[in-house]
């Protein structure tokens, strides 16, 4: 619960503030989660702030919700295709993905519960938070325009993949919400754009490929 | 590429980890239809299940015919559907371990191979076909599908021109991925069919009594073939990998198309 907090207060995702008599804040919950690996053994326990979006009405405080996710038709034609040349596939995940979304619509939430600070219990937020039924679209945009400021270049065939080539280097990035699949013919490029990343983002490295969406990846070194 | 564990667990969460395994995920000549019994089956069970299975379709192509079977019958659900999946189980049960191998390419990498086929009619009460498509990247399976039709084809010819129209879409759009993401020339997906009569028809559609109903949205093949985008070719029935899509196989086929597919046990073949 102090990470998530931390991590809230590190992205400024809300300040404290009056009530305008116009809005209606909306409920916040926490959600515990025990993260397990494939064998079934606990990796970590997580709990994570969720604003109640159920709540939300559209128009109000949203707007457009869609975002694009990957097809897992692509993740396997790019992982053939890294199979077939040798390339190694590695994998990031960004930690709380969506609080690094910027909010356009004037939203208002309670504090958390256990976790109130100030006086007067709203919060206008700044950034997403889980929950918010824009959060997913907030994240991609921000994500996107991040990419493009490293000189990727979005695919129209597949909207989650982005794609960065000059004369003699070739990265390909796979995004699935905050899952990113980076392949390409050097190791260099790689691990150039993972430094790329975390100056950016609060990123983990999983280093090469084993699990991802509850498929496992495994790679076997040529003789 | 496998879900080892997603398997295990869908055994787990339908009570089936102890089963007895079995060869195939449905038996030969195997039909269904519309459940008639008047007691409520537990239908959320049922959709939730199936939910999973077509997850997990995601890395056996093997299972994708069987699972699309037993998906047609949600809403009339029978004693024979619940059979059909528990056959599905016991056969995941025997292959936990299997998935897709990708391997390092002998092959130019940029080459799109795919496969069309149909079952005609197969379906024994709206008569629909089924059908199958499947892509190599190289020597790799990268997609497949196995689905029902929309419309009822009156000639298996007719089945099989839907089927090649399908495959000529994921066709047209893997080839582009693949020019893009590579900064090359697009290049002419080949497409390998079983029947030459909907080979003759995608070179040249003559509207002949037999072939003028055919809906133009399913004339996109032919669109393909004249832009170069797409070459169909002959395949024998034997050398149809796209098969296993279509219809129930009887084991020794089933495993031998399994095989070319190069869908087996990734545990092993890491150890």
């Amino acid at each position: 619960m102090q990470t998530e907090i931390q991590a809230i207060e590190a992205n400024q995702t809300w300040e404290v503030s009056e009530l305008p008599r116009n809005h209606k804040a909306i409920g916040l919950k926490w959600v515990f989660k025990v993260k397990k690996d494939p064998e079934g053994n606990v990796v970590k326990y997580k709990a994570r702030l969720v604003a109640k979006g159920y709540a939300q009405r559209h128009g109000l405080d949203f707007d457009e919700v869609f975002a694009p996710v990957a097809r897992i038709e692509t993740v396997k034609v790019l992982l053939a295709l890294a199979a077939h040349s040798g390339w190694e596939v590695h994998h990031m995940d960004v930690k709380s993905a969506f609080l690094n979304g910027d909010l356009w619509e004037t939203v208002y939430v309670q504090q958390p519960p256990g976790f109130i600070v100030g006086k007067g219990d709203k919060v206008r937020l700044r950034k997403a938070l889980y929950g918010l039924r824009q959060a997913p679209r907030a994240w991609n945009f921000k994500l996107d325009k991040e990419l493009s400021a490293l000189g990727f270049v979005r695919s129209k065939l597949d909207n989650t993949v982005y794609k960065r080539s000059s004369k003699d280097s070739l990265l390909i990035v796979i995004v699935y919400v905050d899952d990113l699949i980076i392949l390409g013919p050097k190791i260099e490029d790689i691990n150039r754009f993972k430094v790329e990343m975390k100056l950016k983002f609060n990123m983990s490295d999983l280093g090469l490929l084993s699990y991802y969406l509850g498929i496992e990846v495994n790679r076997e070194k040529e003789e | 590429m496998s879900q080892v564990a997603y398997a295990v667990r869908i055994l787990d969460n339908a009570g089936r980890e102890h089963c007895n395994p079995c060869d195939t995920p449905m038996e030969p000549r195997f039909k269904l239809t519309k459940g008639k019994e008047s007691v409520a089956m537990n239908v959320t069970a049922y959709m939730s299940l199936i939910g999973s299975l077509r997850y997990l379709v995601n890395t056996r192509p093997d299972l994708d015919y069987a699972v699309g079977v037993v998906s047609r019958y949600m809403e009339a659900l029978g004693k024979a559907h619940w059979a059909a999946v528990k056959q599905v189980l016991r056969y995941i049960k025997g292959t936990t371990g299997y998935g897709c191998s990708y391997e390092k390419g002998t092959y130019l990498k940029s080459i799109l191979l795919g496969f069309s086929d149909s079952d005609f009619a197969g379906d024994s009460e709206d008569r629909k076909s089924t059908t199958g498509v499947i892509y190599f990247l190289g020597n790799s399976l990268v997609t497949w599908t196995s689905q029902k039709q929309k419309i009822i084809a009156l000639s298996s010819c007719e089945a099989e021109y839907v089927a090649a129209a399908a495959a000529a879409c994921q066709g047209v759009w893997l080839s582009r991925l693949m020019a893009d993401l590579l900064g090359t020339k697009e290049t002419p997906v080949k497409l390998l069919m079983d029947n030459m009569s909907a080979i003759a028809l995608s070179r040249n559609p003559v509207h002949h009594d037999r072939s003028k109903h055919i809906d133009t949205r399913y004339h996109f093949i032919h669109e393909c073939i004249e832009e170069g985008r797409v070459e169909v070719e002959h395949v024998g029935t034997a050398g149809q990998l796209a098969d296993i899509f279509t219809k129930p196989l009887s084991r020794v086929k089933f495993v031998e198309l399994r095989t070319a597919l190069d869908v087996g046990d990734v545990q092993q073949l890491r150890g």
